[in-house]
């Protein structure tokens, strides 16, 4: 109903800051809003479809995210870039996603992109990795929680970011380049560690050790 | 662990490596037993990457994109949605030490203002309104200004003149008696058609004078105000027009245009 008595602050390099600051000052608030939401909802949609969603399902978190974002834009405070405050609203709902559809399951077989398109009940991340979208059965719960216990315990010699390392290698799946990212390491200390960390559970769990490697590592 | 996950803004602070040490092993400790925050995390660099590219085109995939003609009808999705919300948002609660929080919140003030206003010019307009000025003549109020409360302004022809120096003032505009719209909105654009505020405005009813009158018996609606608040240094000195634009859902309409003449910015 009113405009409030605050002047916009000016950032003449970053519109999309000075288009949320005019909002914020209550300064042309529909325009400005569209402006937002043509920029950012082709981006919201492009990166739900990225992750394998269903082009239904990337409309309506693109629209449940700028709706959020528009419905709390007064507490924007304009201490990072306004993308990385929507990370904060996106990504909320993208982890929720992940949780309802159920924990997806990594596989850890690796596939070009130009490869046959997966079945249905898979999806594909650009990577290349295939997730399937159904959870884990109980029985695989209960079976993963052993894996994980027995791999702790046979790496508890190890350092800690060592370990870690192995952990999202061995049970997680996950590729070297991703440990990296993950742990904020070079590529070569995770390769470092692996291999220290392979070394231990062979001498540890010997034949066994097998089932947790890919088939490129046995 | 895993049920206590890290916002996404956590996982994005982790990932730019804004946390302490031990910060940072609670994190990790976490991701290793929890693979949807892990598959957050990773998604990471795609939001960016696609959040600032310049031009979108050249890091998304044409199948990753919205069919065309589809973000401008999520877009007035979006709007019906907000409009909505808007409309259901509950009234505050009253607060404890009414009159501390009325004089030091402006939002409260202006409302106080608006009122005021209405009480004040009611019964005149309503009057002015069946002597045949259909839609009476608008109002300024300058609340903080001491003395000064109301100046008829406008009308016949002339423009609304409003002074900013010295702080907010408060507009009443009489709404045409045929206007039927559920809501309604102020622009004010240049001379020239550029768009330079625009605000939902709050619509007061002004059906009760003084205490003894009567209601003139005419087929009529009651008359009603469209109160907006404008703010010191809002709008630069210089004419203008003001429009009142209808809503009805998304359906928009401009329904009445003033002059505007503003002062002392």
């Amino acid at each position: 109903m009113t405009f409030q008595p605050r002047e916009p602050e000016p950032a003449a390099d970053d519109p999309v800051a000075a288009w949320v600051a005019q909002i914020q000052a209550g300064v042309d608030v529909e325009r400005n809003f569209e402006r937002l939401y043509e920029r950012f909802h082709p981006r919201l949609f492009a990166f739900f479809r990225r992750h394998g969603l269903a082009p239904e399902r990337c409309e309506e978190l693109a629209q449940d995210a700028l709706f959020n974002a528009f419905d709390k834009i007064a507490s924007f405070e304009h201490r990072s870039r306004f993308s990385t405050w929507l990370w904060g609203i996106a990504g909320h709902l993208y982890v929720n996603e992940q949780r309802r559809m159920g924990a997806a399951k990594r596989d850890g077989v690796e596939l070009p992109l130009e490869e046959s398109q997966p079945a249905d009940t898979e999806r594909r991340r650009p990577g290349g990795v295939v997730l399937k979208a159904a959870g884990p059965s109980p029985y695989e719960e209960v079976e993963k929680k052993e894996q994980l216990a027995t791999l702790r315990e046979a790496l508890i010699s190890l350092p800690p970011k060592m370990q870690r390392c192995a952990i999202l290698r061995f049970h997680q799946g996950l590729k070297y380049r991703e440990i990296a990212e993950v742990m904020r390491l070079s590529l070569d200390t995770v390769k470092a560690h692996l291999g220290q960390a392979r070394q231990v559970l062979q001498q540890r769990l010997g034949p066994q050790a097998g089932t947790f490697f890919h088939e490129e590592e046995r | 662990m895993t049920e206590d996950h890290p916002t996404p803004r956590r996982l994005a602070a982790y990932q730019a490596g804004q946390l302490s040490p031990g910060e940072e092993d609670e994190i990790q400790e976490h991701l290793v037993a929890c693979r949807e925050c892990t598959v957050a995390l990773l998604s990471l660099p795609d939001f960016q990457e696609l959040m600032e590219a310049e031009d979108l085109e050249t890091v998304a995939r044409p199948e990753e994109l919205p069919s065309p003609g589809q973000t401008r009808a999520s877009w007035q999705a979006v709007q019906a949605r907000l409009a909505a919300s808007r409309s259901a948002a509950p009234a505050p609660p009253p607060p404890v030490g009414r009159f501390r929080r009325l004089t030091t919140s402006p939002r409260a003030f202006f409302a106080l203002a608006a009122g005021l206003l209405a009480c004040l010019i009611g019964f005149p307009l309503w009057i002015a309104n069946h002597r045949g000025t259909s839609a009476g003549a608008p109002l300024v109020a300058y609340p903080p200004g001491g003395g000064e409360v109301i100046r008829g302004v406008g009308g016949s022809g002339q423009p609304l003149s409003v002074r900013l120096a010295e702080g907010p003032a408060v507009l009443a505009l009489p709404l045409p008696a045929r206007a039927s719209f559920p809501a309604y909105r102020i622009e004010i654009r240049t001379p020239g058609g550029e768009l330079r505020l625009s605000a939902d405005a709050l619509l007061v009813p002004v059906a009760v004078g003084p205490a003894g009158t009567q209601a003139p018996a005419t087929g009529d609606r009651p008359p009603r105000l469209l109160v907006i608040a404008l703010g010191r240094g809002q709008l630069a000195a210089g004419d203008y027009r003001l429009r009142i634009v209808g809503l009805r859902g998304s359906h928009a309409e401009a329904i009445a245009e003033h002059a505007l003449h503003i002062s002392g910015s």
